[in-house]
């Protein structure tokens, strides 16, 4: 009797620590948001640490297995369980965040980007840092989406509620910039001289990378210290000359029918690395300057940048990070109707960009703000020579190297057949699913169906769209082309050993141009689209659960979104795992 | 003899125009596209349709590996598509390349030749290791290649199959087998003085009527 009050008396001061320290720490969070409030990252280090050292003690008592256990009591174990994530995921934010500000503020101490660093260390560690705190947030999110409010008690429910919706936001922001950050924080990281092209992509003219390269900048990067050595215009790329693509892989050259010897038709393949070998082949070969990488960004990763460097009025159009996206994806268009003015325009915006962010006039607030803001389905893609680099690039996932591994992902990407501008307003939703057991491929494994839907709608309208935007550039069969009109490449590259049994288009079978691209079959869909309509694209395979060693395939559906100006709608569903036999 | 003229017209054609009619922007050239994309079995037909070609033209589609299967022609419409073309497969299973060439006046600028790669019948998987990754000669060892050939959950049976014992690239010495109902295959081979070195074993199911032909290289023996 007297160890059961004991047990029961241990489990409730357990539980009472940890509530007592979730308030604390909620005083604490409010220190916190006035150092915010003041950027003084020296006080927001400061706060963090105490925010997270109070989390620390609820974080202790929610990984105590007795407490754990009440998880499991009838109508208090969702209240126990709500705070038991919230203590130990919310810990492991805190901890890291402090990381993350106490590393960036000895970073600003240091002069990054203006000055050569003295401890080459720190960038990576702010990396690493980034990482973690990305990982943290997620999980943090994931798990908060996952408990119930309504069946929560004390109050309990509208702050989840509350605290659900901001760490949504939260994780949004995590998820867009720590890429970018990781890419940047690689690439001052170097303590080698490095020469780097930065493709910055239109994605209103869709290729697999994103965009055609609109601009360039090239950045000279050694130890923390940048410069920009040049930019210009794809004006500027083609009166270089043609480029020779003999490393480009020889069955992939007629695959989407593209020019690649056009620095405007290099990225057709989603795999990064061969657009960016190719621009890199092409400086090498026409400017005599080697390339140790390139990065590719498009108008989301523009806006987001636009955020930390503030508003830049070019030719009486002032840009900031509220209207940057629409104006380079639209209404440069309209305003500057030259073709020629309208490149100098972009240029001029992305040499004061960077200037201004060589400079290292940053609003980090901004900078934050505009990625929470950024509804673009677009993501820095980057690539070096050295194999190390490389690899960083990888391990960040920003690589955009296509996968030749076994397991149910797709990916999707579309390019431009009409040499217009009118991915400015595409849409595209992407289901995939996988099905029914016990269905072997002709390609030798054991496997099952699965179907990749997409819906891709040319959202454009019928009048009133600039001629460079809507112009149509592809040779004409006799077909009606009404302004905005749309030509689309669709391609589908299906999991590794994959086939399709059937392809349709609007529930009709269809012809597609097949192939395969880094080992993995692709059906290319050739659809035009009238202004205002809306097609449906559908490969139904039978994929493969066992591979070459005729061992299982693990793991759930996932899709490689297209990076495209309007991010796509992505949905996967699976009937559960099949079993070898 | 024809299947010697038609790959070397495919080697004529290709090869001086990779890729010499593409411009600005993607996809302007004629293309073959195809609606029976997968699981194609042995003899039955494939249905292609040549597309972007000028309207009149007449364009012929055939298979580079065999002449067993006629061409099939057609007349371009003025959509610039050839309408549906069946064109059956061979009753052999394997790997073939279906082809068509396009004139300078009908591909719109240079002429081209089209061709794909398509997989009739269905293929098999084939996993081998040796006995052992290393022996020394001087004991006159007996070594095994052994593994099992399945076409997804189903053993491949009673298949006669190929092991080729490689040295550097060389074949030094082949062995066949049979498999058994579960598509189990066994081989032994003794190592005689005189043939130490790195070897791989390459397994090789052959093409028939249901399974094209699969090879299979096992991890590296090395003989000392």
């Amino acid at each position: 009797m007297v160890a059961l009050v004991l047990f029961v008396l241990y489990i409730v001061i357990r539980v009472a620590l940890m509530v007592n320290s979730l308030q604390s720490t909620i005083s604490q969070v409010d220190t916190l948001q006035n150092a915010v409030a003041k950027k003084d990252l020296a006080a927001i280090s400061k706060e963090l640490g105490k925010a997270s050292d109070s989390l620390s003690i609820a974080d202790s008592s929610a990984k105590d297995p007795l407490v754990q256990l009440v998880t499991y009591l009838p109508i208090i174990g969702n209240d126990i369980r709500a705070a038991s994530i919230i203590s130990s995921d919310g810990h492991l934010v805190l901890q890291s965040a402090q990381d993350v500000s106490n590393t960036a503020n000895q970073l600003l101490k240091a002069g990054i980007g203006k000055k050569s660093l003295t401890d080459s260390t720190l960038i990576s560690t702010f990396r690493v840092g980034m990482g973690a705190m990305n990982d943290a947030v997620q999980k943090l999110n994931v798990d908060l989406q996952g408990i119930d409010s309504a069946s929560l008690h004390f109050g309990l429910d509208k702050k989840v509620a509350s605290a659900k919706s901001t760490v949504s936001v939260l994780a949004t922001t995590a998820a867009k910039i720590t890429p970018l950050i990781d890419v940047a924080s690689v690439v001052l990281e170097q303590p080698e001289k490095k020469r780097w092209f930065v493709a910055i992509q239109n994605l209103s003219e869709a290729r697999a990378t994103g965009g055609i390269t609109g601009a360039y900048a090239i950045l000279v990067a050694e130890n923390g210290k940048v410069k920009l050595q040049e930019y210009g215009s794809d004006k500027t790329l083609l009166k270089l000359g043609k480029i020779d693509y003999s490393s480009y892989p020889e069955d992939l050259r007629n695959l989407w029918g593209v020019d690649l010897t056009d620095w405007r038709d290099i990225n057709a393949s989603a795999h990064v690395p061969y657009a960016a070998q190719l621009l890199a082949d092409g400086w090498k070969q026409l400017r005599g300057e080697t390339v140790d990488g390139v990065l590719f960004i498009g108008q989301g990763a523009v806006g987001e940048l636009s955020g930390a460097v503030g508003p830049i009025t070019i030719r009486g159009v002032t840009v900031d990070p509220d209207n940057v996206v629409d104006f380079l994806s639209k209404d440069i268009y309209a305003k500057f109707t030259d073709v020629r003015t309208k490149d100098a325009v972009v240029g001029e915006l992305a040499n004061e960009m960077f200037t201004r962010l060589i400079a290292g006039k940053l609003n980090v607030g901004g900078f934050l703000k505009a990625a929470a803001n950024d509804k673009t389905g677009d993501r820095i893609m980057a690539w070096a020579q050295d194999s190390a680099i490389q690899h960083e690039f990888i391990v960040s996932k920003s690589s955009g190297e296509v996968s030749e591994q076994f397991g149910p992902n797709v990916l999707v990407t579309v390019n431009n057949a009409g040499g217009n501008k009118l991915e400015a307003y595409a849409q595209l939703k992407i289901d995939y699913r996988t099905a029914q057991c016990n269905v072997d491929t002709f390609t030798g494994y054991q496997g099952r169906k699965s179907s990749v839907a997409i819906e891709i709608s040319n959202n454009a309208p019928k009048s009133g769209l600039p001629a460079y935007v809507v112009t149509r550039l592809d040779r004409n069969f006799g077909e009606s082309r009404p302004k905005g009109s749309n030509r689309e490449l669709v391609t589908v590259y299906g999991p590794v050993g994959s086939e399709a049994e059937s392809v349709t288009v609007n529930g009709k079978a269809d012809f597609v141009s097949t192939g395969f691209d880094r080992n993995r079959p692709v059906w290319i869909f050739d659809i035009s689209l009238l202004p205002g309509e809306t097609k449906k694209l559908v490969v139904n395979l039978v994929e493969p659960i066992s591979d070459d060693n005729q061992e299982k395939v693990i793991g759930s559906p996932s899709v490689i979104a297209p990076v495209m100006l309007n991010a796509p709608v992505i949905s996967t569903s699976t009937i559960g795992e099949c079993s070898l036999k | 003899m024809k299947k010697l003229l038609l790959a070397t017209a495919i080697a004529v054609l290709v090869l001086p125009f990779p890729s010499a009619a593409l411009a600005y922007p993607a996809g302007q050239d004629p293309t073959m596209a195809f609606a029976t994309v997968g699981r194609i079995v042995p003899g039955a037909d494939v249905a292609v349709q040549i597309s972007r070609v000028k309207k009149g033209c007449a364009v012929s589609v055939a298979w580079v590996e065999t002449d067993s299967v006629s061409p099939v022609l057609r007349t371009i419409k003025q959509t610039g598509k050839s309408g549906v073309i069946s064109i059956a497969t061979p009753t052999t299973a394997g790997t073939y390349t279906l082809y068509t060439s396009i004139s300078k006046t009908c591909a719109g600028s240079n002429s081209i030749t089209l061709s794909k790669m398509v997989i009739v019948g269905k293929q098999a998987s084939i996993v081998g290791k040796v006995s052992s990754p290393s022996a020394f000669v001087k004991n006159n060892p007996t070594l095994t290649v052994s593994g099992t050939i399945k076409s997804g959950s189903i053993g491949v049976a009673n298949k006669n199959i190929i092991i080729r014992l490689m040295r550097g690239g060389v074949v030094v010495k082949t062995l066949t087998d049979t498999t058994d109902s579960s598509g189990g295959y066994s081989v032994a081979f003794a190592a005689v003085a005189g043939s130490a070195g790195a070897y791989t074993a390459q397994v090789e199911l052959s093409s028939g009527g249901i399974y094209g032909q699969t090879l299979k290289t096992t991890a590296a023996l090395n003989l000392r």
